[in-house]
């Protein structure tokens, strides 16, 4: 049987759109101190900026602090690491680039899959690209006070705010 | 001849303060580790208070935290930061009790193994009876008035994240005077101890978990 092509260019497009909204963003929350944070990573005004950070997936939470350092021509480097000292990952991360935004350079081994990283990613390239004037997306009130949360489909979710 | 004599004493001091500097690997060993675990035997309490300094070269940055540090056999410990954040892990034997700026979360190390694995080091790496168990290959050296551990993981876990932890001993009692931990990636966290008191009744309080 022939298969004709405008309903074989449907499914592909179809599978494409499911798998692509797999990471896609569910909601962006925010509330209080939480539009400084996204004010400064919108605005990109910032050299240095190091954030109390919880990345949650599959009730499995992991905290500590983010470090974004700006290093020259759009580019900056980030590291999550936690208040022991233990980093998790380090990578590069460029806002106005393509596809590839997000860069690591080192990440521990119990993270080392695609769906963190990527989730992660995701989650940071939200977090550049946010603006509190825009509104949040459907989805869950603000939780706290000073809280930017970023959620995926895919359950994951990174929580940035300000350390008190 | 006063420039030859100059050019002399120069060398002398410098060559006094390389042979001061030098590491040596210590001889024998296990006399060294009986001398550490006499040192645990006797040492019911340690309280001190701790600066760390995170280096990640990466992002070419230091990070800088201070805290205060309590321990009591067996199986009590408190770290807490205070500078420049509030945060703090307590042990209470197989109770874990981490307060983050005001909020608390409670885990049982009895049945999470992880959490167990990482109060045993914890305590370990205080008391200095991680330097007797097998989860380490340790090599000892020694300069003026310090030992020095490198400890190299032999589990697997451990390995696929940490190069080595060196402990620096104090000569004169054999307490934990620095620890560093480098990570595979280049980046270390070394902790430094400081204002030591042994044997010092700990108010209960401070590892209380009710």
């Amino acid at each position: 049987m022939k298969r004709s092509l405008p309903p074989y260019f449907a499914w592909i497009s179809l599978l494409a759109f499911a798998l692509a909204s797999c990471c896609s963003v569910k909601s962006v929350s925010s509330g209080g101190k939480a539009g400084e944070i996204s004010d400064a990573f919108s605005s990109a005004t910032f050299e240095k900026i190091n954030l109390k950070a919880i990345a949650d997936y599959r009730d499995k939470e992991l905290a500590g602090r983010l470090l974004v350092k700006k290093t020259g021509d759009g580019i900056y480097k980030i590291a999550f690491y936690n208040e022991l000292g233990m980093t998790y990952l380090e990578g590069t991360f460029i806002p106005a680039s393509g596809r590839n935004y997000f860069k690591m350079n080192n990440i521990i081994p119990a993270l080392d899959n695609r769906i963190f990283i990527k989730s992660f990613a995701k989650c940071l390239q939200k977090v550049f690209s946010f603006r509190e004037n825009a509104g949040p997306s459907p989805g869950k009130p603000p939780e706290g006070g000073n809280l930017l949360v970023v959620r995926l489909k895919n359950g994951f979710s990174l929580g940035l705010t300000v350390p008190e | 001849m006063d420039e030859m004599r100059i050019n002399i004493l120069m060398l002398l001091t410098l060559i006094s303060l390389e042979a001061i500097s030098q590491e040596t690997p210590v001889k024998d060993p296990s006399k060294l580790v009986e001398q550490v675990n006499l040192f645990s035997q006797k040492t019911s309490t340690i309280t001190a208070d701790f600066t760390q300094v995170k280096e990640m070269s990466f992002l070419e940055e230091k990070v800088i935290s201070s805290g205060k540090f309590y321990f009591q056999k067996e199986k009590l410990l408190r770290w807490e930061y205070t500078s420049p954040f509030s945060y703090a892990i307590i042990l209470n034997g197989d109770r874990i009790r981490i307060i983050d700026e005001g909020r608390s979360k409670d885990f049982d190390a009895g049945s999470n193994r992880m959490f167990l694995e990482i109060s045993n080091i914890m305590t370990g790496m205080v008391d200095g009876t991680l330097l007797a168990g097998s989860q380490f290959t340790t090599t000892w050296y020694e300069a003026q008035g310090y030992y020095r551990a490198v400890m190299i993981p032999n589990v697997a876990a451990m390995k696929g994240y940490l190069a080595r932890i060196e402990l620096k001993l104090n000569k004169e009692d054999y307490s934990v005077d620095e620890l560093k931990m480098i990570e595979k990636s280049g980046d270390y966290t070394l902790i430094t101890f400081l204002n030591k008191k042994l044997n010092e009744t700990i108010p209960a309080a401070i590892f209380r978990l009710d």
